[in-house]
Parts: C-alpha cells; sequence; structure tokens
C-alpha cells in the first residue's frame, strides 16, 4: 500500500521539477512575433536568410495569438520568461519602459524620421522600426477614375456613389482609428503641454462633425458599419471608397478591384510602426542587439516589401502601387503617442463619436464629454497609504483563526488522528494542491491586488482606497454608466430578466414537451437544447449581426410588417434587450432540461388527482407541478443567476456596453478598468472583489430559501 | 348520487382496441366491483369514468347525464388511486380540503367537511402533518378522506388496498364495507383480488381481455359462473377442470364416471369441480374419481389433497380427521354431488 504511494509521490515532485525548471538555451535567441500571413511568412524568410549567415547563434522565431500577445509579453518578460527578441507596435512603449520591461536601442539613423521619432521616448530610443502601417483609401478603379486629392472631393464623389443600393464611402466610422486621420489633420493633439490630456478641441469637434456628416446628415457611408460589413460591401461592389488599414487586403476577394490612395488633404493618418524590440530580461542583450540590427537592415528589406508587402520604416521607392500608396501616406502621417495614457484616449473617442452619429449630442457637446471621461480615467492614482493598519487586521485575524484551531481541538489527539488517517490525506492531496493552485492563490492575489493601485508598472499600496472610491462613486456621479452602483442596477435588471425569461421559457417548453400526444417530441427537445450545444460566442457575433440596424435580420422583419427600423444599440432599453434577447436563447435550453427532469421525478397520478378534483390547468401546475419542482429549480436558478451575473460574453460581443457604457455589467466593466484603461488592475480587483461580495450574500439568501422548501 | 352507466363503450389507442364494447349498468347506491387480472382494461373503464381517459365510442352516463365530453371536474366523481396519489407538499389537511378550495367553497365550510371526513376516517390527530410523516394506512385513510369530504356522486377506487399489508388489508375492507352502508353512495371499485371483490361487492363485473365476462352478485358468478374464466377466477381454492364426455345424465372421462342433474348436456366437455364440493368415497360409491394422491396439506381443521385424476391436477378440501389415514402415494377415490358439477362447452368455454 505505502509502496506505490511513495512511488506515485517521487513521480509527482520530479515531474513539477522538470516543469519548473527552465531548460537554459545557450546560444539560440527565441523571437516572438504576433504576425499571420505573409507577413509571418516574409518575418520566417528573413530569419532562415539570417540563420545560414549566422549559425553560431541562430534564431527562433514564435508565433503567439494576437489577442493574448500583449498580455503574455507583460507577464512574462518581467519574471524573466521572455523572449530574446519580440516585435510589437510601437504604441506601447511608454508603458514598457515605465515598467523597466524593455532594452534600450539604437536605430540606424537613415530611418523616416517619424518612425525613429516613434520609438524615442524620453531620451532615449527603444527599438529598431521595421514596418510602417498607416490608414488609406481604398477605391473601386471602374466606379472612379481618379483618387480624390481632398476631403471635399472625396465627399463629392461619396456623394456621386451613393445609391439606394451602393455607399459612396464605406467606413467602420464609429472607430476612433479611422477617423483619427481628419482629427490630427485639423492640427488636433492628444496632449497637450506637460502631458495634459487635450480632447476637448476645435480639430476634436471638426472630427466628430465630418463622421457626423458623412454617415446622420450626407448618409453615404453606412450605419453601424463593421469591418465584415465594409469588406462584404467593397467586395460586392456596392461600396465605391473604403478608409481602412493595409490587414484590408487579406480580407478582399481576387477578383475585387481594388486601388490604393492616401487619404485625401487634410488627413494626417495615426502612424502604427511595427518594432523590433529587446526585453530588459533579454538573457544575452548584446547578442539581441547585434541581431536585432542586423535582421532591421536594408539586408532583408527585399523580403519585408516582395514577400510581406509590408511599407518600410526608411525612405524606399514602390513598384507596386499600392505599397507606393501606403508609403506616401507614411509620409503624411502622425505616429500614435507611445506614453501610456495614450491607451485611456480611446474609449472617450470612441464613445464621443458614436454619441454624435446616433444624434445624441453635438460636436462640441461630445468632445467635451470625451475629455471629461479622459480626464476622469486618468485621474492621479490615490495616495500611498500605510500598510500597517491592514497587516495589524490581518495579524488579528491570524491569531483569531488559529486561537479558534487551539480550541477546537484541545484535548483531541490530533497529530495521532491525522498520523493514523494519513493514506486518506494522501489520497486528498493532489485535489488539495490542485485546488490551492487554481482557486485559493488565485482569489488571494486578487484580493490582495485590491489593495494596491497600479498604473504604468508601478504598484502603491492603497489600503482601501479602491473600495471607497468604488463604493463612493468617487470621481463621477452615481447616475454615471462608470458609476459601481449605476453598473450593479444594470446587473441586477439584466440577471433578473434572464433568469425570469430562462426559466418560464424553460419551464413552459419542458410542460410542452412532455405531453406524451405530441409527435416527433424527441426531434424537438434535440432541436431545443440546439443552442445550448454551439459556443455562446458565435450565437452572440449572429444576434450582434442579426440586430444590425441597416442590414440585420431583426429590422427587416420589422419592416416586412410595415414598422420603424429600430437602432438597436443607440438607446439603453433597446440596447439591453438586444442583450437578453440574446442571452435568452442560450439560457432556456439549460432550465428546459432541468425542469424536464424534475417532471420525470413527479408521479402522473398527482395531477391526475388534482384534475379529478376540479382543479384547471393553471391551478394544477401553480399548486401541484410548480411546488414540486421547486426543490429541482431553486438550486438551477441560483446558478443561472450566477452565471448571468457574470456574463461576459455576451455583453461584450452584442452591446459592447453601447450606448455610452450604460449596458455594462460589472464583471465586463471590471475587464475595461483592467484591460482598456491603462491597466488599472487594483482597482479592478477591487471590482471583483465588490462581484465576489455581492454572489456571497445572494447565495447565503437563497440557500436559506432551499433548506426551507427541502423540508417538503 | 346517481348511477353509471356504460353502453357499448370502446376504448382504442390508436389501432390497438383495449375495450370491446362494454355494456354495464351501475344502480345508484351500489358497491359494484371490477375485477379482473391485470391488463384485462378495467382501470381503463374506471378512468373513463373520472374522465381520464377518452371514450372511442358508445355512450357513458353518469346520473343520467351523457359525460362523454364533460371535463373530470365537472363530472363530480371522487377517485382513490392505488400510490393515494398524496400531494407530498401538503397537509394532510390540505390535501383533503384542495378539491374544495380550487372550487373556491367557503372556508368555514370547508372546514367542517374536513372536520367530518376527519372524525369518520379516525385523522384527527394527524390534521397538520406531512404525507411523508404517515405510515402506509394513515396515507391511505387520508386518500379516502379527501374523496369523502367532496361528497361526490360516486366513488371510484382503483386498487386502494394492494399497497398494504394482508393484516391490514382486510382491516380497511371491513372499514371500507362500513363506509359504502354509512354514506349509501356508489362506488366503482377495481381490484385484481376476488377476495376483495366477493366480499366488498353487492356486485361485480369479472373483466377479461377487454371483455365484460359476466356481472351479477358474489353468490351468483360463485354458483353459477357463466365460462371457464369466471369459473376459475372466481372462488378460492380455484376449481378444478377436467375434460371429458357428457351423455344422459353422465359424465366421464380418464378416471372418473359421476353421475350430474344437468341430463341435457351432451358432448364434448369440461367438467368443473370446486376443491370444496370433493369428499372422499366409500366404497360402493360408483359415481367417483379415481385419484392417486401427491401431496397433503394438513390446515388444521381441514386438509389440501393434492392429486392426479386421469393425467390432470385436482385439488381436495376434506376434514382433516377423515384425511388422516391418507398417505402421499395413496390410490383414493372421490365422490362429487350431482348438484354441484359444472359443465362447460370445451369449445365455446360457455357453461351448459
Amino acid at each position: 500500500m505505502r509502496t506505490p504511494l511513495t512511488i506515485a509521490w517521487i513521480g509527482v515532485t520530479l515531474a513539477a521539477w522538470a516543469f519548473l525548471a527552465t531548460p537554459a538555451a545557450a546560444e539560440e535567441l527565441v523571437l516572438w512575433h504576433a504576425y499571420t500571413g505573409a507577413e509571418r511568412e516574409a518575418l520566417e524568410q528573413a530569419v532562415e536568410r539570417y540563420n545560414t549567415r549566422n549559425p553560431g547563434a541562430p534564431i527562433v522565431p514564435t508565433a503567439l495569438p494576437y489577442g493574448c500577445y500583449t498580455n503574455k509579453l507583460r507577464s512574462a518578460i518581467p519574471r524573466g520568461n521572455g523572449p530574446d527578441l519580440f516585435i510589437s507596435g510601437h504604441d506601447q512603449i511608454g508603458g514598457w519602459v515605465d515598467a523597466g520591461l524593455l532594452h534600450p536601442m539604437e536605430p540606424d539613423p537613415q530611418l523616416l524620421p517619424q518612425a525613429l521619432q516613434a520609438v524615442q521616448y524620453g531620451e532615449q530610443s527603444w527599438g529598431c522600426p521595421l514596418a510602417c502601417k498607416v490608414a488609406a483609401l481604398y477605391y473601386n478603379p471602374q466606379l472612379i477614375d481618379a483618387p480624390p486629392a481632398t476631403r471635399d472631393e472625396m465627399m463629392a464623389l461619396a456623394r456621386q456613389h451613393t445609391t439606394g443600393e451602393t455607399f459612396g464611402l464605406a467606413y467602420e466610422a464609429s472607430n476612433f482609428y479611422y477617423n483619427a486621420g481628419w482629427f490630427l489633420g485639423a492640427g488636433g493633439e492628444f496632449f497637450g503641454d506637460e502631458g495634459a490630456i487635450t480632447l476637448d478641441t476645435p480639430a476634436m469637434v471638426e472630427m466628430l462633425s465630418f463622421a457626423r456628416d458623412v454617415v446622420y446628415t450626407e448618409r453615404v457611408c453606412p450605419e453601424e458599419a463593421t469591418s465584415v460589413l465594409v469588406a462584404q460591401l467593397f467586395n460586392e461592389g456596392r461600396a465605391a471608397m473604403v478608409i481602412n488599414g493595409p490587414w484590408f487586403l487579406s480580407q478582399l476577394d481576387q477578383d475585387t478591384p481594388r486601388a490604393v490612395a492616401p487619404l485625401p488633404a487634410p488627413a494626417k493618418p495615426l502612424l502604427t510602426v511595427e518594432t523590433l524590440f529587446i526585453p530588459a530580461t533579454a538573457s544575452d542583450p548584446g547578442a539581441s542587439l547585434a541581431a536585432a540590427a542586423a535582421l532591421a537592415g536594408p539586408d532583408y528589406d527585399d523580403l519585408r516589401v516582395e514577400v510581406g508587402q509590408q511599407v518600410l520604416a526608411r525612405p524606399a521607392d514602390y513598384r507596386d502601387p499600392v505599397l507606393a500608396a501606403f508609403a506616401a501616406g507614411v509620409a503624411e502621417a502622425v505616429a500614435t503617442p507611445s506614453r501610456p495614457q495614450m491607451s485611456l484616449m480611446w474609449e472617450p473617442s470612441q464613445i464621443a463619436i458614436r454619441k454624435v452619429l446616433r444624434g445624441a449630442a453635438t460636436p462640441e457637446e461630445a468632445a467635451e464629454f470625451a475629455q471629461r471621461r479622459a480626464e476622469i480615467l486618468n485621474r492621479p492614482l490615490p495616495p500611498q497609504a500605510s500598510p500597517w493598519p491592514t497587516l495589524v487586521v490581518l495579524g488579528l485575524l491570524c491569531l483569531a483563526g488559529a486561537v479558534w484551531a487551539v480550541r477546537r481541538t484541545r484535548g483531541k489527539k490530533v497529530g495521532a488522528q491525522m498520523w493514523q488517517a494519513r493514506s486518506a490525506y494522501a489520497y486528498l492531496a493532489p485535489a488539495v494542491v490542485a485546488m490551492l493552485l487554481l482557486v485559493v492563490l488565485p482569489f488571494v492575489t486578487g484580493s490582495a491586488l485590491s489593495l494596491f493601485a497600479h498604473r504604468a508598472g508601478e504598484y502603491r499600496f492603497v489600503g482601501l482606497a479602491n473600495f471607497w472610491s468604488i463604493l463612493t462613486s468617487q470621481d463621477y456621479a452615481i447616475t454615471d454608466p462608470l458609476s459601481f452602483w449605476f453598473t450593479l442596477g444594470v446587473t441586477t435588471l439584466w440577471t433578473a430578466l434572464n433568469v425570469f425569461f430562462h426559466v418560464s421559457i424553460g419551464m413552459a417548453l419542458a410542460l410542452l414537451l412532455r405531453d406524451p400526444w405530441m409527435k416527433l417530441r424527441g426531434i424537438y427537445r434535440v432541436l431545443l437544447i440546439v443552442p445550448w450545444a454551439v459556443p455562446n460566442y458565435i450565437t452572440a457575433l449572429i444576434w450582434k449581426g442579426m440586430f444590425n440596424k441597416q442590414f440585420g435580420a431583426i429590422n427587416g422583419l420589422l419592416e416586412l410588417l410595415g414598422l420603424e427600423p429600430v437602432a438597436w444599440f443607440s438607446g439603453f432599453w433597446t440596447a439591453l434587450a438586444a442583450n437578453v434577447c440574446t442571452n435568452t436563447w442560450l439560457g432556456f435550453p439549460f432550465m428546459m432540461v432541468v425542469t424536464l427532469g424534475a417532471l420525470q421525478s413527479i408521479p402522473r397520478d398527482l395531477e391526475e388527482a388534482a384534475e379529478v378534483d376540479g382543479a384547471s390547468r393553471w391551478q394544477r401546475f401553480r399548486h401541484v407541478t410548480l411546488p414540486l419542482l421547486r426543490p429541482a429549480l431553486l438550486p438551477a436558478v441560483v446558478l443561472g443567476t450566477v452565471w448571468t451575473f457574470n456574463m461576459f460574453n455576451i455583453i461584450y460581443l452584442v452591446s459592447g456596453g453601447e450606448p455610452d457604457g450604460a449596458t455594462e455589467i460589472l464583471i465586463s466593466e471590471a475587464y475595461r478598468w483592467a484591460f482598456t484603461r491603462e491597466a488599472q488592475y487594483g482597482y479592478a480587483a477591487a471590482y471583483a472583489v465588490m462581484i465576489f461580495g455581492v454572489l456571497v450574500m445572494y447565495t447565503q439568501v437563497t440557500d436559506r430559501l432551499t433548506r426551507r422548501y427541502k423540508e417538503v | 348520487m346517481a348511477n353509471v352507466e356504460f353502453k357499448g363503450v370502446v376504448k382504442r389507442y390508436g389501432d390497438v382496441e383495449v375495450i370491446h364494447g362494454a355494456d354495464l349498468s351501475i344502480a345508484d347506491g351500489e358497491f359494484l366491483v371490477l375485477v379482473g387480472p391485470s391488463g384485462c382494461g378495467k382501470s381503463t373503464l374506471l378512468r373513463m369514468v373520472a374522465g381520464l381517459e377518452s371514450v372511442t365510442e358508445g355512450e357513458l352516463r353518469i346520473g343520467g347525464q351523457r359525460v362523454n365530453d364533460v371535463h373530470p371536474r365537472d363530472r363530480d366523481v371522487a377517485m382513490v388511486f392505488q400510490s393515494y396519489a398524496l400531494y407530498p407538499h401538503m397537509t394532510v389537511r390540505d390535501n383533503m380540503s384542495f378539491g374544495l378550495r380550487v372550487r373556491k367553497m367557503p372556508a368555514a365550510e370547508i372546514d367542517q367537511r374536513v372536520a367530518e371526513a376527519a372524525e369518520l376516517m379516525e385523522l384527527g390527530p394527524l390534521l397538520e402533518r406531512l404525507p411523508k410523516q404517515l405510515s402506509g394506512g394513515q396515507r391511505q385513510r387520508v386518500a379516502m378522506g379527501r374523496a369523502i369530504v367532496r361528497r361526490p356522486q360516486v366513488f371510484l377506487f382503483d386498487e386502494p388496498l394492494s399497497n398494504l399489508d394482508a393484516a391490514l388489508r382486510a382491516r380497511m375492507r371491513v372499514e371500507l364495507k362500513k363506509l359504502h352502508a354509512e354514506l349509501g353512495t356508489t362506488m366503482i371499485y377495481v381490484t385484481h383480488d376476488q377476495v376483495e371483490a366477493m366480499t366488498l361487492a353487492d356486485r361485480i363485473a369479472v373483466t377479461h381481455e377487454g371483455l365484460l365476462q359476466q356481472v351479477g352478485t358474489p353468490a351468483e358468478l360463485y354458483d353459477t359462473p357463466a365460462n371457464v374464466f369466471v369459473a376459475g377466477f372466481i372462488g378460492a381454492p380455484q376449481m378444478n377442470f377436467l375434460p371429458g364426455q357428457a351423455a344422459d345424465g353422465q359424465v366421464s372421462g380418464k378416471g372418473f364416471a359421476l353421475k350430474t342433474d344437468r341430463g341435457t348436456a351432451s358432448g364434448e366437455v369440461t367438467v368443473g369441480i370446486r376443491p370444496h364440493d370433493l369428499s372422499l368415497a366409500d366404497e360402493e360409491q360408483a359415481s367417483v374419481l379415481k385419484a392417486a394422491v401427491d401431496v397433503i396439506e394438513p390446515l388444521g381443521w381441514e386438509s389440501h389433497l393434492h392429486c392426479t385424476v386421469g393425467g390432470e391436477k385436482v385439488l381436495a378440501q376434506v376434514e382433516a380427521a377423515e384425511a388422516r389415514s391418507i398417505r402421499p402415494g395413496d390410490a383414493i377415490r372421490l365422490m362429487v354431488g350431482p348438484d354441484v358439477i359444472h359443465l362447460f362447452d370445451r369449445k365455446t368455454e360457455l357453461a351448459l
């Protein structure tokens, strides 16, 4: 008995050792990137060429998924698990440098001045620019002979090519990135002197006015356009012009006629510079530096241009007219500011555009809103607090726990008992270890994090300041969608509506499906469970498309019935309704299955007895079936409530918080604080702790209710 | 109170016909027992009266009113289920009053009726308990109480005693009979147990394979069964059957030659003799069965002799004193009175 256990333990320990010990690869240089398609091909060919020339220290390229790339870098590099080199956009430099993640480097002075400026932060340069990306104007050469040179010409062309079926100009008008060219072109800047946010400027008003004109006044651009819709319209020849980045090429069909021109004057598009970086924790910075300089050098430009279809970061002539057009755009472009506060600019500007596009605010009001929102998000960190009170409280708690444990075990031979049951503990150990690692440790870390404030790599102990700020709605009105109480209200409403519809629809269907006279009920049952079986993000995206104002199936149906189409995501109630619809579609099958199961355990003759007793259909349900279903349904309702309360996917994918973040729920709001608002992890952790608290209270209440019904 | 009438009632599930045209008239205040082996359709007949099964063809009348399409709640019948079907989440009081509450009866009247029924069924101290806190017999009484408070025109019982142990069942039989005497309401009672049927019924309807075989008082069914099935089903121990030929007031077969009063019968017959009617014959008796004793079961004041007559099993109930000298393997002679021999046509199985 004991021998196999011992062997198992040794095996587990050895495996853990092998897993934790990082193999020290001496000569190889690991290069991380998130390239796909042609760009990846170009990079891999470049690495191959480099490796044949430098067989002593080969580069090993590793492609990571784009979605998790920056988080992976942020978590791996400080722990020394990062690569020796990595490629990324330059716009994160500020945050990384402030967090001490980068090794300084000296780029080739021959590069484009915009590119050189882009990789500079403070007094230093921090990367070797490889390629440049800007938005440009795609047009259909069969419809448009010569691209417009000015914005006015573009608008004239757009008007000319807008008919009932086609659009003169299709772009994601609600996306700030594609509008930024007009903002910068009108002399707009994100930051004034000493880093003050400057969104409330005439340039912002002009940009917002233009977006409004295009979509709202002139209607030359489809409303609620998504990148998929834009690509579809252009491929079908129903869009004469499109504003998009170089990645748009990969979305075009082979035979779609296309031509590219720089954005018309006075646009100054935002420039992103693909850059080669060296992490501060690179194992051999000297080798990394040499490799980076070589790989970014002119010897590999042919691959970047010919294979990767990239615009170089150095002056060059391009035979390909598409690349030449992008290069011309780069010449006018302004590098995206790389200071960490830049990540706060997107959300306010985006909300401002959307407010204007749906006619909820004038450009002036929206610009003012964006300024105010950006200042709230950029508010100073709470002051450093003394950790002593917290430590004392923690110490007292530990002491109380110890005293309690000693009292409980006094007079019992705990040690001897444990030794007696040692094989039981050995069996329990793997589960305990897993629980500690997967549940307890993250929980403790998250709770501890809520006592800190984080920005740009700096953690500052602030005690309960985050909670205080959240609970008192310190920086914004309690009715603002940013407020915890507002979001809690929305979350409660969202959960209550969902659970109500899940249970009532699920139960109704279960009662219908139970009737033995129903033909094909096996087939119905399977069909009704299908929504549950489809991955929920797919369902969410399908519903999102169905709620599109101009092209969605639901408005199509309304129009067939002679009703006005609804702009679903422009109003709070309609957006909430869209979310609830989607989640109800996903949620009722579970309740149906639970009810069907519970119905099996209710003897049929109880209902027959009630029928003979003279109860109507409703009375039988109300007084006999429902009370007997309750014990089985209550746990399902509790479970469904917790799931719905934290149903991030649907909110994020369907309404995305529209309008103006009003339909965010607590969990998606916490996500925004952590990942789209300059990594305010402490604040987000405090949100998570609050969510935990709310759910604990809820389960306490329902537990008491359940216990009462268990009596039956 | 009301009479119940089946007129050519047929029940089909899809293509399967389970009741092949039942004609039955149950008088007002009568206690009628539907009896038969399982699957014979007796429960279906009862559930049709309750309105839980539809009538495919024919006519069903309660109190003279055609009820084929009347909803159960409007038929004014009460039913006691085999499982009792007590609502598990309601107290005894709530169970009993449920049928009155859903009909919006005034609370005072409900209380009074529940109190009366509780007294009748001796449920007073149990009124606030839940069904799971009761014994099987108590639950059974609650189920009856629930039917009684309704004061229906007809009581329907679907094997109400079969979940009880033998002793309790015997006691409940007596109580049921008392109840019927007190209430005087029409009762239709389904069982597969012929003892229950015999002891309770004013009249019995024997059902087999979806057909009513015979309807009559217990004595009629016992004394003059209409066919082999009824003869075999009613009476315990079961009647003995022997193949034989009849002619001139005489029936004979392998191992027996008996005189009978049924002088008109002739040809191939099945001879039916109840074990109780057999006794040991003396030497000079000519009208006898020659039997070989296989097993003897002494039961105190009587003994059961399991014998073989011409290859057929025959059971004889004789006084213990007479059987004392008999041993297994003995050849004995059994006699039977000519007036108690039952004769059935071999082909049609009908009584002659």
